[in-house]
């Protein structure tokens, strides 16, 4: 049961934050996959386990709120996390079927916070 | 005294006369000078195009457009000398061809030329044989080319008047495309660009800290730098929250309302702070048309001013009135007022006289307001405080403010 971390997957097109992401993460004790662009994630989501999608809004190519829908539509149980700088996404029909919203911010407390709700206590 | 046509052209390349008219005048002064019944100017239209009347004079047919090959005109063609044609000498299937010579028995065609390219011709048609001496077929062709000249003329005026339009409308778009770009516009791109890499060096400070300790010598230095990094997120978040396209929502709503929801939030804190809240309401509705969440977002800068003005405590005037067709909502401190040196900048984005400050706030209250076609003033009570006033146009009946309750 030791090595049943739970994993996250953080898609951003960023990659200064996807570095952040995953040192933070996993300082928190969650195993972390990095995806650059949306259709990098849903390759993952084929060929891995995943416990948590963090994913940014604003990307070039497929962005998150098109990532989403196809990932509600195939896994339908796995919590999403929409992450963007831009407050008024939230107003987007597209967003609403994600399990929780946080606007970025370089301060992660929220997020962490967020994370740890979804998926439980720290193991 | 001969007809000094070449005289008589040159002037007139160099009038200000309009280009169409100048060219209907060049075909009568040939009329006038050569003692020719008609005389037709034709000019080619663009690279390979046909040949086009663009001035006569004197009657009988006239062709409106030649194409290269057509009539007598291919004649000329590669010639750098006007060709005379006569009618029933030999060349009667050129002359039976060209509809422009029937009923004329002699005409004279001068090539205009541009370098190798024939740029255009000029007919000139005589109902009577006749025939020119060598004097005045070197005047021809002198006229000729000094026609030639007052084309190129023509052409290099119509050419600039072309430039000179393209670049007013060039200007004219360029004033309407700044017109567009907004401070809102400016605002949101910006932040747009700055707000990803921000969050890298917040985020990574933070882990710095977090590796070396509280306790590290290059401590405060990291601490300054996620409170400068926090700063700018906040501006950001200012430059967003306000500034993005989102469109106004006018729904009719009391100003009263409005000014009582959005100072209900602030009630606990000036409690806590030792101000005073008078709230001064219309006695009746106010109407307005009004996005109420933007003007709540206007109210919160005015108030959270008023507040921070009054660090020792005091009074937080709230009012709202009528006057004329402008519905009122006052929010007033007793803060001691502001600086009159600084009066004119208040407005003005990221302008701050607090440490923290964004220098947004007034500036957003601003733009809502004028949105809203509405305006914000401020008056300034010198020592004692000041009060800002949000005035909307009243939404009511023409008639009377107030329907009977």
């Amino acid at each position: 049961m030791k090595n049943m971390k739970k994993r996250i997957l953080v898609v951003d097109d960023e990659e200064g934050l996807r570095l952040l992401y995953k040192e933070e993460f996993e300082d928190e004790g969650w195993e972390v996959e990095l995806a650059a662009s949306g259709e990098e994630s849903l390759e993952k989501l084929e060929n891995e386990p995943i416990d948590l999608v963090l994913l940014d809004i604003k990307m070039p190519g497929m962005d998150g709120v098109e990532v989403l829908r196809r990932v509600k539509e195939k896994w339908k149980d796995l919590p999403v996390i929409l992450c963007t700088a831009y407050p008024h996404y939230k107003h987007d029909f597209g967003t609403w079927a994600s399990d929780a919203y946080v606007i970025k911010s370089s301060d992660l407390t929220e997020l962490k916070q967020t994370v740890r709700d979804i998926l439980g206590k720290k193991q | 005294m001969e007809y000094d046509i070449i005289g008589k052209l040159a002037g007139l390349a160099d009038s200000g006369i309009k280009p169409g008219v100048k060219l209907a005048m060049a075909a009568g002064f040939f009329l006038k000078a050569f003692a020719f019944d008609q005389s037709c100017l034709y000019i080619r239209e663009g690279e390979g195009g046909g040949f086009t009347l663009r001035g006569s004079k004197g009657s009988g047919p006239k062709i409106k457009a030649y194409g290269i090959n057509d009539g007598a005109l291919r004649l000329v063609r590669g010639k750098a000398q006007p060709v005379e044609v006569y009618k029933a000498k030999g060349s009667d299937a050129v002359w039976n061809e060209d509809k422009g010579l029937k009923g004329f028995k002699y005409a004279v065609i001068c090539p205009i030329r541009k370098g190798r390219e024939l740029d255009g011709a000029l007919y000139l048609k005589a109902l009577e044989r006749k025939r020119l001496d060598a004097k005045g077929r070197l005047r021809l062709k002198n006229a000729a080319l000094q026609l030639t000249l007052l084309l190129r003329f023509a052409v290099a005026i119509k050419e600039l008047e072309a430039a000179k339009e393209e670049l007013k409308e060039a200007r004219s778009a360029l004033k309407d495309s700044e017109k567009l770009i907004t401070l809102g516009d400016m605002a949101a791109a910006l932040a747009h660009e700055i707000r990803n890499p921000l969050l890298s060096i917040g985020g990574f400070t933070a882990r710095l800290k977090k590796h070396l300790g509280a306790e590290a010598p290059v401590g405060q230095y990291l601490e300054r730098i996620s409170l400068e990094v926090a700063r700018l997120e906040k501006i950001m978040d200012g430059a967003f929250r306000f500034f993005k396209e989102s469109s106004l929502e006018l729904k009719p709503d009391d100003m009263n309302e409005i000014a009582g929801s959005a100072l209900s939030p602030f009630e606990d804190e000036l409690g806590v702070r030792g101000i005073e809240l008078k709230k001064e309401f219309y006695g009746r509705r106010l109407p307005v048309l009004a996005d109420r969440e933007q003007i709540k977002i206007a109210f919160d800068n005015l108030i959270a001013n008023a507040i921070q003005s009054m660090e020792k405590g005091g009074v937080l005037t709230m009012a709202t009135a009528l006057s004329g067709n402008s519905v009122l909502a006052k929010v007033a401190d007793t803060g001691g007022g502001i600086d009159a040196k600084i009066m004119d900048k208040i407005f003005k984005p990221f302008f701050t006289t607090k440490g923290n400050g964004t220098g947004l706030g007034l500036t957003i209250a601003k733009t809502i307001v004028a949105r809203h076609r509405g305006s914000v003033q401020v008056e300034n009570r010198a020592g004692a405080g000041a009060v800002f006033t949000i005035s909307l146009p009243y939404a009511g009946e023409k008639e009377g403010p107030a329907p009977p309750a």
